[in-house]
């Protein structure tokens, strides 16, 4: 499982590049960015994400979202980085039916809130990397999923 | 497997998860490393150095029936358990044990809503039920009931109360553990045993009637070794038909006095839910900096009230405010505000505001735009986004240890509290308001001066000094006849410590009875700072 877990590792963090650059005006050759695009796509296929959910206030998390959005993942909008509303109207109702993994780009907050209620579902995080370009805040990509997966 | 619990040897560790993946499923024992860390404390003040509290494995069983083979199966190999409802108690130790090496037994699978009923008021739930899953069950089958949650609500009813947690309506719902009615308990030898009139084998008022008959030990369960509790009544608020809140400000700083005095006794009349007091100078906590303010509180000597009192002034505030929070009939909640406006008017200088009023059921979208939620029963986890970066706090806390010392319901302590402990909060750099410093009013009758020490998992001398100012400060309050309602398992032994009224009898009496009820001392060695006889003085 170790080589899996490599790959996606390797994946999502090559496709958080595109996403932070576009949303700041550094999106790189048409080229490159397609290639970033495509490894997004497939880390995201490769751990059968059903959604994305991202921040109405971070640029680049609205990025993540038309990007995920090109591959036909439906994203979930939260605002101000309190994820009560998240939690009980979407993923605490969507995992007590089926243990679907999820993506997100976030601020550490929302992420520590939903790991720690993730686990009592019996998810847990999968893969997480820390996205720090910008003096005021911490941003996080991340994806949480089944146990049996990690 | 990187860490065995204390005096079991690899083997019989190994024999004990084998029998535990036997009697709940391999999956539901955790081992692996990036598992078992979900158990760490998130809060913990020994963030990676040795004396942090550590498990070994957890086990999330299912049913009663598998709690009660978890527990014999302990005793035959001596492995120590540590139960968790759902471990959210960040601040107060979370998840982790006290003794490092403890196979956590994660109740997280046991959440069924028992009942609830709406015409008697009460609720039976297995201790995985969380609040939000407590409140989603009496929203989806409109039931005319609230409950009482905390702040943030993603802790479990059963939990919470064993840790003496508290909420926010009415002093008799927000003392949680004083609301409940009723717990089945699994023993350290396997059995199952029913408290109050839940002994009565069909007994039709478990959840009405707390006492049944004898000795009462439900106590013993809370902040408690001596089982794991695998059930649990609660007595609910009816849903009123509204709510109001008013605003009374005062001008001086000693007027807090009489302040105090009018507001418990509508509380203790039964008037009022919780009292929510707050400073209209801000004094640094939370509001937008005034430097005129915090040069005035800066200065060596703290300013005299005459000061207070006229910075206030020129500020066209008040020193003192108390949001009161009424709850019933339309008629009534008018009524009563009228009731206080006019009492409260005995202080001089007193103003009075009107502050929400809401009229329930809410609709979803009404719900959602409440400002203070867990006053309306609405279990939520806005708090977390108190501590985020921001350019008003530019260097957040990776989490905070709690100190939560008892002091009398009255003006005249709060002002001895903040005189006594001002000075170990002055020298780690904790700003907690000085001479504008508040209780928490979460518990019916007294008041917490609560102050939260900063942790990091970066910096580990920023732990070894809210360590040393919390043993300082623990000291200082018991001194003062101020002991902790609660506590992080690293500092459970000082505060019990402090608890030692006539050579320490409280403890001894909990010593001997968990001698004789858990001589292996399985059960969560070290809560409350009892531990079993193999382990006392040496500890974990």
């Amino acid at each position: 499982m170790g080589g899996r877990r490599e790959f996606l590792q390797a994946g999502l963090a090559v496709s958080a590049l595109p996403l932070v650059q576009s949303a700041f005006g550094h999106s790189g050759a048409p080229s490159l960015r397609e290639s970033r695009a495509r490894a997004t796509a497939e880390a995201l296929v490769a751990l059968s994400v059903h959604k994305v959910i991202f921040d109405v206030n971070l640029p680049e998390s609205r990025v993540f979202a038309r990007e995920a959005a090109q591959i036909g993942l439906p994203a979930l909008p939260f605002a101000g980085g309190d994820a009560t509303d998240l939690w009980y109207h979407e993923l605490d109702p969507l995992w007590r039916r089926q243990p679907l993994a999820i993506a997100g780009l976030t601020r550490f907050g929302p992420l520590f809130v939903l790991e720690r209620l993730a686990w009592d579902r019996g998810m847990r995080v999968l893969y997480r990397a820390e996205q720090d370009h910008s003096p005021d805040q911490s941003v996080y990509s991340w994806v949480i999923g089944p146990r049996e997966r990690a | 497997m990187a860490l065995l619990p204390k005096d079991v040897s690899a083997a019989d560790f190994s024999a004990a998860l084998t029998k535990f993946e036997t009697a709940i499923g391999q999956q539901w024992v955790f081992t692996r490393d990036e598992d078992v860390a979900l158990y760490r404390d998130a809060y913990s003040p020994f963030w990676g150095e040795p004396d942090e509290r550590l498990p070994s494995a957890a086990v999330a069983p299912d049913t009663v029936e598998q709690v009660q083979q978890i527990v014999r199966i302990a005793n035959q190999h001596k492995i120590p358990l540590y139960p968790i409802s759902t471990g959210k108690n960040l601040g107060y130790g979370g998840s982790a044990p006290n003794l490092s090496g403890s196979v956590v037994v994660d109740l997280k699978r046991m959440n069924r809503v028992l009942e609830v009923d709406d015409k008697r008021h009460f609720a039976l739930v297995e201790p995985g039920v969380a609040y939000f899953d407590l409140y989603r069950h009496i929203q989806e089958k409109k039931l005319n009931v609230w409950i009482d949650c905390p702040d943030p609500g993603w802790g479990s009813p059963v939990g919470n109360s064993l840790d003496h947690g508290v909420g926010y309506t009415f002093g008799a719902f927000r003392d949680h553990f004083g609301s409940h009615c009723g717990m089945e308990v699994v023993l350290p030898n396997g059995e199952i045993m029913r408290t109050g009139m839940g002994a009565l084998p069909g007994a039709k008022s478990w959840q009405e009637y707390r006492y049944g008959f004898g000795p009462s030990v439900d106590g013993l369960f809370s902040q408690g070794n001596f089982g794991i509790v695998t059930k649990m009544g609660f007595w609910l608020l009816p849903q009123p038909e509204s709510y109001l809140s008013g605003i009374v400000t005062v001008p001086r700083r000693r007027d807090l006095i009489p302040l105090v005095e009018h507001v418990n006794y509508l509380e203790d009349s039964g008037l009022i839910g919780q009292p929510e007091y707050t400073s209209p100078l801000g004094g640094g906590l939370g509001g937008p900096p005034d430097r005129a303010l915090a040069a005035l509180l800066s200065k060596p000597q703290w300013p005299t009230d005459a000061e207070l009192d006229g910075y206030a002034q020129q500020k066209g505030v008040g020193v003192w405010s108390v949001t009161l929070q009424f709850y019933g009939p339309a008629k009534t909640v008018q009524a009563n505000w009228e009731y206080a406006k006019e009492r409260m008017s005995q202080i001089p200088g007193a103003q009075f505001r009107d502050g929400e009023r809401y009229r329930f059921p809410l609709s979803p979208e009404e719900a959602a735009k409440v400002p203070h939620k867990v006053a309306l029963g609405i279990p939520n986890m806005a708090i977390f986004m108190i501590g985020a970066r921001s350019p008003l706090n530019p260097t957040p806390q990776d989490g905070h240890l709690w100190f939560a010392p008892v002091i009398p319901r009255t003006g005249e302590a709060i002002f001895e509290a903040q005189e006594a402990m001002s000075k170990v909060y002055r020298e780690v750099g904790v700003n907690v308001g000085g001479p504008l410093q508040l209780p928490q009013t979460w518990h019916p009758r007294t008041f917490v001066m609560l102050v939260g020490f900063p942790l990091s998992r970066s910096d580990p001398q920023i732990n070894k000094r809210s360590r040393e100012a919390f043993e300082r400060v623990a000291q200082v309050a018991a001194e003062h006849g101020w002991g902790e309602y609660r506590s992080p398992p690293a500092f459970a032994d000082l505060i019990a410590g402090l608890y030692s009224y006539n050579n320490h009898a409280l403890r001894r009496f909990a010593e001997t009875l968990k001698d004789a009820v858990d001589p292996n001392g399985i059960i969560a060695a070290g809560r409350g700072g009892v531990w079993p006889r193999h382990l006392r003085g040496s500890k974990a």
